[in-house]
C-alpha cells in the first residue's frame, strides 16, 4: 500500500487568448502565488517542484529555464516534463511516495499566442517524408473526425451540441476569458477547417498556467487545507497517427481503466469528471472510456473543459485544479452536489496521442 | 520509503560526427537492443519508458511520439524529458523515481541526438531571455569561455593544467569503444596550440558534437538481481538550480553553487565523507577542460583553488586514486540528449563490472553527474553493493 499523497493548494492563471500583460514565468507566477496562499504555505517550505511546458510553445531550449525563480528552484530540485501537466503530478506523486521530498509545487504554463500553430505542429510529423506534406494538427483531427463519425452513430451536429454546452459552461469559470455566445448552426455553418471540421469545432487558442501544491498525508494534515486525495493515476501513448486507426482510444482507456483499478473504485463511477478535448468530435469520443456518457452532463466538465480555453500542456492540470475545488465543495454557482470521487484527464499529441488520468478523491 | 532501485542494464551506440548510415529512430533502437539484449530481454521487459532530447536541436517536435514503435512505447507510459546538458541525468533521476515509487517495475530510459541532422549551437543561443540575454549569447562555447575566465582568475590554473584533461580524455576514449574523439598522440603542446574558438578556450579545450544514442533499464529489489548478478544500485540522487540570468549570480561560474549543493546532498545520502577516498571513480560532465578542474574543486576532490595541482598530481588518471572519466568524458563523446545518460550507465558499467578495457578494478561505488541549462546540476551515486 502506497502512502497518501494530497492536493492541498490549487491556483490557476486566468486563461485568455492572449496574455500580452505577462511574460510566461510571470503567467506562471499567476498560478503559483495562488497555490501557495491556498495551501496556506511559503515557496520557501515546498521542497521539490516538478513543471510542464514545451520548448517548442515556449520558443526556447530548456523553457523551464526561464521559471527557476518564480518555482523557488535555486538550489533546489525542479524536474520537469515535455507533456501533460497530469504527467507532471504522476511524477510529483512517485517524488513524494518514495519519501524523499514531502511538499511539492506542480505548474504547467504554456502562451499558445506567442506560437505559429501551424509551424510547430509541421515539426511533430515524422521528419524525413510525411513533413514535406506541410501538415498540421487539424489535418490529424480531421481524419479522426473522418474515422470517428464513419464507426459510430454520433454526427457533427451532436459535436456541435457539446461545443455550445462546454462553452456555456465555461462562463460560470472565473478563471477563463468570455467568449461568445453561439449555437449550433454558428458552428456547423463555420469556415471549413479539415474536413469534416469547422472552425469552430476546435477549442480557441489560450495562454494560461496552473499550479498544484502537493503533500504527504503528514504535512497534508498538519496544513489542514481541505486535502483531495490522488487516489490512482495513469498515461499510456497510442501508436503514431498514420499506424493506427484513428477511431480507437486505447490510449485513453488504458490510461482510465488503470488509474480507477489503483484507486481501488471497482465499479464505483465517480461524480464529477473533467476531460480535455481540443475538438468538438473528442467530446464525444473521450466521454466513454471515462464514464462520462453515464453520468447527469452537470457532472461532466463543469468547468468548461479545454473547449472553453485553456492552452495545451495546462488543459490537464486545469481539469485537476477543477475537481479538487469541486471535491472541496468550493465551485459556487457551478457546484456538482455530493461529490467524493472525480476523474481527470489530459492529452496531447498528433491525434491525441498521448493520455493521462488521475483519479481524485475528496476528504471525508 | 522507496524500494532499492537498481540499473541492470547498459547500451549505447557508437557515438560519430555524422551516423549517415541511420535515421533517427534506428540509431536510438540500436541503444536500446544493445542494453535489453545484454540481459538477455527485450522490449517486453519493459514498463515505461523515459525519453530524454533536446528537440529544437534536430527540429523534431515530440520525437518520442514520432519514434514510439522504434522505442516500445505503443500502448505504454511515456515520457519525454528536455533539459538540457543534464537531460540524461534528469531520465536516469525519473526512472528511479518511477521504480523506487512501485508505480512501475522496469522503466527503460533512453537519451538521443543526432547533432548532424540539426543546428544545435542556434538552438542552444535560445536558451537565453530573447529580450536581455539572447544578443551576447553564442551557443556552449560562449558560456564556458566566461566560466574558464572567471574561473582562471580565481584559480590561477594554466593552459597546461587545462590541457592535461583534454589529453586525458581523448587517451582514456582510446579504450572506449563507444567513444567519439580517440587521439591516442594527442599532447599538451598540441591542445595549447589549437586554435581559439573564444578564450580562453582552444578547440581541443571543448567537447565535440556527436550523433549517438543510450539507454539504461532500471529495476527494483530482487527483480534487479533476477535480471543481472551485480546491479548498479542508485544510492543517491539530487538536483539543484541556479538563478536564470547570470548577471544575477556573477560568482556562479567560479563556485558552482549547484554542484556544492548536489555533492554536499548526494555524499550525504550515500554516506560518502572523502570523496577521493570512498569515491572508485567518476564519470562527471566536463564540456571543457576547465569545467573539470573547476568541478573538481566543487565536488571536493580537492581544496579551492587546487583544481589544476591535483590534475597535475594525476590523481584523477586511469590509474591514479580517484580516475574521472575513464570513458573519455563529454571531451570526447557529446550527442547532448545523450551525455548525462552516459555519464550514468558509464558509472553503472564501472560498479557492474561491464566497462571492458577502462574498467577500474574492483570499483565499488561511483559518482555520475549531469550540468547545463544556468548551470543546473544532477548528481547520482551508483553502488556495486545492495543498499
Amino acid at each position: 500500500m502506497a502512502p497518501r499523497i494530497a492536493i492541498v493548494g490549487v491556483g490557476q492563471s486566468v486563461h485568455a487568448p492572449r496574455r500580452d500583460d505577462v511574460a510566461y514565468g510571470e503567467l506562471a507566477l499567476e498560478a503559483i502565488e495562488e497555490a501557495l496562499a491556498d495551501a496556506g504555505v511559503g515557496l520557501g517550505d515546498v521542497d521539490n517542484s516538478v513543471t510542464a511546458s514545451m520548448d517548442f510553445w515556449d520558443g526556447r531550449t530548456i523553457a523551464n529555464m526561464a521559471i527557476s525563480e518564480v518555482v523557488g528552484s535555486y538550489l533546489k530540485s525542479e524536474a520537469r516534463v515535455c507533456g501533460d501537466g497530469i504527467q507532471a503530478l504522476l511524477y510529483e506523486w512517485t517524488r513524494l511516495v518514495t519519501g524523499t521530498f514531502t511538499l511539492g509545487l506542480v505548474v504547467a504554463h504554456c502562451k499558445e499566442s506567442e506560437g505559429r500553430p501551424h509551424d510547430i505542429e509541421a515539426a511533430a510529423f515524422e521528419p524525413y517524408v510525411q513533413r514535406r506534406l506541410e501538415p498540421d494538427g487539424d489535418v490529424v483531427a480531421g481524419l479522426s473526425a473522418q474515422r470517428y463519425y464513419a464507426t459510430s452513430a454520433r454526427t457533427p451536429r451532436d459535436a456541435a451540441r457539446a461545443i455550445v454546452t462546454a462553452r456555456r459552461a465555461g462562463k460560470a469559470n472565473p478563471k477563463l476569458a468570455p467568449m461568445d455566445d453561439i449555437d449550433e448552426e454558428a458552428v456547423l455553418s463555420s469556415p471549413v477547417l479539415s474536413t469534416p471540421l469547422r472552425m469552430l469545432d476546435k477549442a480557441p487558442l489560450a495562454d494560461g498556467s496552473c499550479a498544484l501544491v502537493v503533500a504527504t498525508e503528514d504535512v497534508a494534515r498538519e496544513l489542514n487545507a481541505s486535502p483531495v486525495w490522488i487516489a490512482g493515476t495513469a498515461t499510456s501513448t497510442e501508436r503514431y497517427f498514420s499506424d493506427r486507426d484513428l477511431a480507437d482510444v486505447d490510449a485513453l482507456e488504458r490510461s482510465s481503466a488503470q488509474a480507477r483499478e489503483f484507486a481501488g473504485w471497482g465499479d464505483a463511477v465517480p461524480d464529477v469528471v473533467e476531460y480535455s478535448a481540443q475538438f468538438g468530435f473528442q467530446l464525444l469520443q473521450f466521454a466513454p472510456a471515462l464514464g462520462a456518457d453515464k453520468l447527469d452532463p452537470s457532472r461532466v466538465n463543469p468547468s468548461g473543459g479545454r473547449m472553453a480555453g485553456n492552452p495545451l500542456v495546462v488543459a490537464g492540470l486545469s481539469r485537476v485544479a477543477e475537481c479538487v475545488t469541486q471535491l472541496r465543495g468550493r465551485a459556487g454557482t457551478r457546484q456538482v452536489p455530493r461529490a467524493r470521487r472525480a476523474l481527470a484527464h489530459g492529452m496531447f499529441g498528433l491525434g491525441a496521442q498521448s493520455h493521462a488520468v488521475v483519479a481524485l478523491e475528496g476528504d471525508s | 520509503m522507496g524500494r532499492r532501485t537498481a540499473i541492470v542494464a547498459v547500451g549505447q551506440t557508437d557515438f560519430v560526427s555524422r551516423r549517415l548510415d541511420v535515421s533517427m529512430p534506428e540509431m536510438i533502437r540500436e541503444a536500446v537492443d544493445r542494453c535489453l539484449t545484454s540481459k538477455g530481454l527485450d522490449l517486453h521487459a519493459v514498463d515505461a519508458i523515459v525519453v530524454g532530447n533536446m528537440e529544437l536541436f534536430e527540429g523534431v517536435n515530440h520525437p518520442e511520439l514520432v519514434w514510439v514503435d522504434a522505442i516500445g512505447a505503443a500502448g505504454r507510459p511515456l515520457f519525454k524529458i528536455n533539459t538540457g546538458g543534464t537531460v540524461g541525468a534528469s531520465v536516469a533521476i525519473m526512472c528511479y523515481y518511477l521504480v523506487s515509487s512501485g508505480m512501475y517495475e522496469r522503466v527503460l530510459g533512453i537519451g538521443y541526438e543526432k547533432q548532424s541532422e540539426g543546428e544545435s549551437q542556434s538552438a542552444i543561443t535560445t536558451v537565453g531571455d530573447p529580450v536581455w540575454e539572447r544578443s551576447v549569447m553564442a551557443g556552449a562555447i560562449g558560456n564556458f569561455a566566461v566560466m574558464a575566465s572567471t574561473y582562471v582568475h580565481e584559480s590561477k590554473v594554466t593552459p597546461e593544467q587545462a590541457a592535461k584533461v583534454a589529453v586525458k580524455a581523448r587517451t582514456n576514449a582510446c579504450l572506449n569503444p563507444h567513444a567519439h574523439l580517440k587521439m591516442p598522440d594527442i599532447t599538451v603542446e598540441r591542445v595549447v596550440n589549437s586554435r581559439v574558438l573564444a578564450l580562453p578556450l582552444r578547440q581541443l579545450d571543448m567537447c565535440p558534437t556527436s550523433d549517438g544514442a543510450c539507454a539504461v533499464l532500471v529495476a527494483a529489489e530482487d527483480d534487479a538481481q533476477r535480471l543481472t548478478p551485480k546491479p548498479a544500485w542508485i544510492a543517491a540522487t539530487a538536483t539543484a538550480h541556479d538563478q536564470q540570468f547570470m548577471g544575477d549570480s556573477p560568482r556562479r561560474l567560479a563556485d558552482m553553487r549547484t554542484l556544492q549543493t548536489v555533492a554536499a546532498s548526494v555524499y550525504g545520502q550515500a554516506g560518502i565523507t572523502n570523496p577521493v577516498r570512498d569515491l572508485d571513480v567518476a564519470e562527471i560532465y566536463e564540456p571543457a577542460t576547465y569545467a573539470e578542474l573547476a568541478m573538481y574543486e566543487n565536488l571536493g576532490f580537492c581544496a579551492k583553488g587546487q583544481g589544476g595541482v591535483l590534475m597535475d598530481k594525476g590523481v584523477t588518471l586511469l590509474e591514479g586514486e580517484l580516475p574521472v572519466n575513464p570513458s573519455g568524458g563529454v571531451l570526447s563523446t557529446n550527442a547532448v540528449g545523450a551525455t548525462a545518460l552516459v555519464r550514468v550507465a558509464e558509472a553503472a558499467m564501472q560498479v557492474m563490472g561491464e566497462a571492458g578495457e577502462h574498467q577500474i578494478p574492483g570499483a565499488r561505488t561511483a559518482l555520475a553527474t549531469g550540468y547545463g541549462g544556468n548551470a543546473w546540476t544532477e548528481g547520482l551515486i551508483l553502488k556495486g553493493d545492495r543498499p
